[in-house]
């Protein structure tokens, strides 16, 4: 067993890991407060390569593997504070660009793909609905043949990027009597008649990334539509689940690194009572259990993402990583706090923010309870 | 080689269908559901939901060493023991 990184994977950690630090983390307290996405910082990430790292190389894409963009992730959150911008470029990513990536038409990938990739289009997916979360096939939005195309009808919820959003990948039901059989997806762009994009919804963190509700209203789309086959929706939201839920959190776990950095340090620096705090167990057992919630952290993501690139099925693996590390996230988070005491509570010292931020790793992506319900099935339960 | 055995290349898609038949019996039918045919509805009837498709195509890919794409795990591919079948018989050469 070798859990060596290349020398090229080691080279784009750090390339990320520098970028990350020196060039997205400019005004964040006011952006976060101001609820505010920065176009500046997606077309930075942009000009490195990360919206690319799927896409083929024949679309202008750097057709990465996922264990090197789990290295370039990982990185990204370590060096980036924001964690609202990791979190909406992993959203387009995988919910966006890799549908279109593995399901798309030659016409669909070359119309896409190359702006998906370059940072030009912002790409978001759209399942949930005002009645149908974690049972997402009970959706409710309808898809009706309308002469060769088809006639959406419906509203969705909870779309991430929505605001900011060029392109839509969106399911609707093209036989509702059937359920998740009868789901289907459409590629839909921003200026698609009777496509409408509602207000931001003010969240509890994440909140440099905007979310929305998204209006389909006697919506008329031609045939090239279409994402996939006719009834592939559950083919579709499945596979883009199972990259979110193997990838969305290595910011995280970079995130999860800065913390116990930041955290060790004080821990040697502040002194109280004659000692440095580290010197009291209460707070170097924190700071372990800390750096335990990290290792496992990386293992899972790695492992994950090593089985995806060897063509193993990693639908449990994806689940007991999103399950596992969006709890690590949130508790470090939560020590992290605590090490700080009082200063940790207050805004300018950017631990409380990362609380509220993590909240969100055990709800998108399908909550912690539904990654149990997957792994179970897997068990045969 | 063992006497009296059938190469892959002779493989029938009646055998492959009884395999698949037997597995999906055993792991999702229970005893509460009729026996499953080759061309009972699995989806429509229950019998498997989106998340054991997953664990059949795991099965396939196991059991006939064969690669299910992600854009061929649809409901068209699945909705029958005949179908599942066919998918099988289809990805490997000489399968009469």
């Amino acid at each position: 067993m070798d859990f060596s990184f290349s020398e090229e994977q080691v080279a784009l950690r750090e390339r990320v890991l520098a970028f990350a630090t020196a060039e997205l983390n400019d005004d964040l307290l006011r952006r976060d407060r101001d609820r505010e996405f920065s176009a500046e910082a997606w077309a930075r990430c942009a000009r490195l390569g990360l919206q690319a790292m799927p896409v083929p190389g024949e679309l202008g894409g750097g057709g990465c593997g996922a264990v090197t963009m789990a290295v370039a992730l990982e990185a990204l959150g370590q060096g980036c504070r924001d964690n609202g911008l990791a979190f909406g470029l992993g959203a387009h990513l995988w919910s966006c660009v890799m549908p279109l990536v593995t399901f798309g038409t030659a016409d669909q990938k070359r119309r896409y793909l190359p702006g998906l990739g370059d940072g030009s289009l912002v790409g978001v997916q759209a399942m949930s609905e005002p009645g149908s979360g974690s049972d997402a096939f009970a959706m409710a939005t309808t898809a009706t043949p309308d002469g060769d195309g088809y006639r959406l009808e419906g509203r969705k919820t909870f779309v991430t990027n929505g605001p900011v959003a060029d392109v839509f990948v969106v399911f609707a039901a093209t036989d509702p009597s059937r359920g998740f059989a009868g789901a289907s997806a459409f590629v839909l762009e921003r200026a698609t008649p009777g496509l409408e994009v509602g207000e931001p919804l003010e969240k509890m963190g994440l909140r440099t990334t905007p979310m929305s509700e998204l209006a389909l209203n006697d919506c008329r789309v031609g045939p090239e539509a279409l994402l996939g086959r006719v009834g592939a929706g559950m083919a579709v939201f499945t596979h883009s689940m199972d990259w979110e839920r193997s990838l969305i959190l290595a910011p995280a776990v970079g995130a999860m690194a800065r913390q116990l950095e930041r955290c060790t340090a004080r821990a040697r620096e502040r002194r109280q009572f004659g000692r440095p705090i580290g010197k009291f167990q209460a707070v170097a057992h924190r700071i372990v259990d800390m750096r335990l919630r990290l290792e496992t952290s990386r293992l899972l993501l790695y492992k994950v993402a090593w089985s995806r690139d060897a063509g193993h099925a990693t639908d449990a693996e994806s689940a007991l990583a999103k399950l596992h590390i969006s709890q690590a996230f949130l508790d470090s988070s939560l020590d992290a706090l605590s090490i700080f005491g009082g200063y940790g509570y207050l805004a300018d010292y950017e631990l409380e923010r990362d609380v509220r931020d993590a909240v969100a790793g055990r709800i998108y992506s399908g909550t912690s309870d539904i990654q149990r319900n997957i792994v179970a099935g897997r068990m045969r339960l | 080689m063992i006497a009296g055995g059938r190469s892959r290349g002779e493989e029938r898609v009646t055998d492959i269908a009884a395999e698949i038949r037997q597995f999906i019996t055993t792991e999702f039918a229970g005893d509460a559901r009729p026996s499953v045919t080759d061309s009972t509805p699995l989806i429509d009837e229950g019998v498997i939901d989106s998340l054991g498709i997953f664990i059949v195509v795991d099965f396939l890919k196991d059991r006939f060493d064969i690669e299910v794409e992600p854009e061929e795990v649809t409901v068209d591919n699945f909705e029958t023991v005949g179908a599942i079948a066919g998918l099988v018989a289809a990805k490997r050469p000489g399968t009469d």
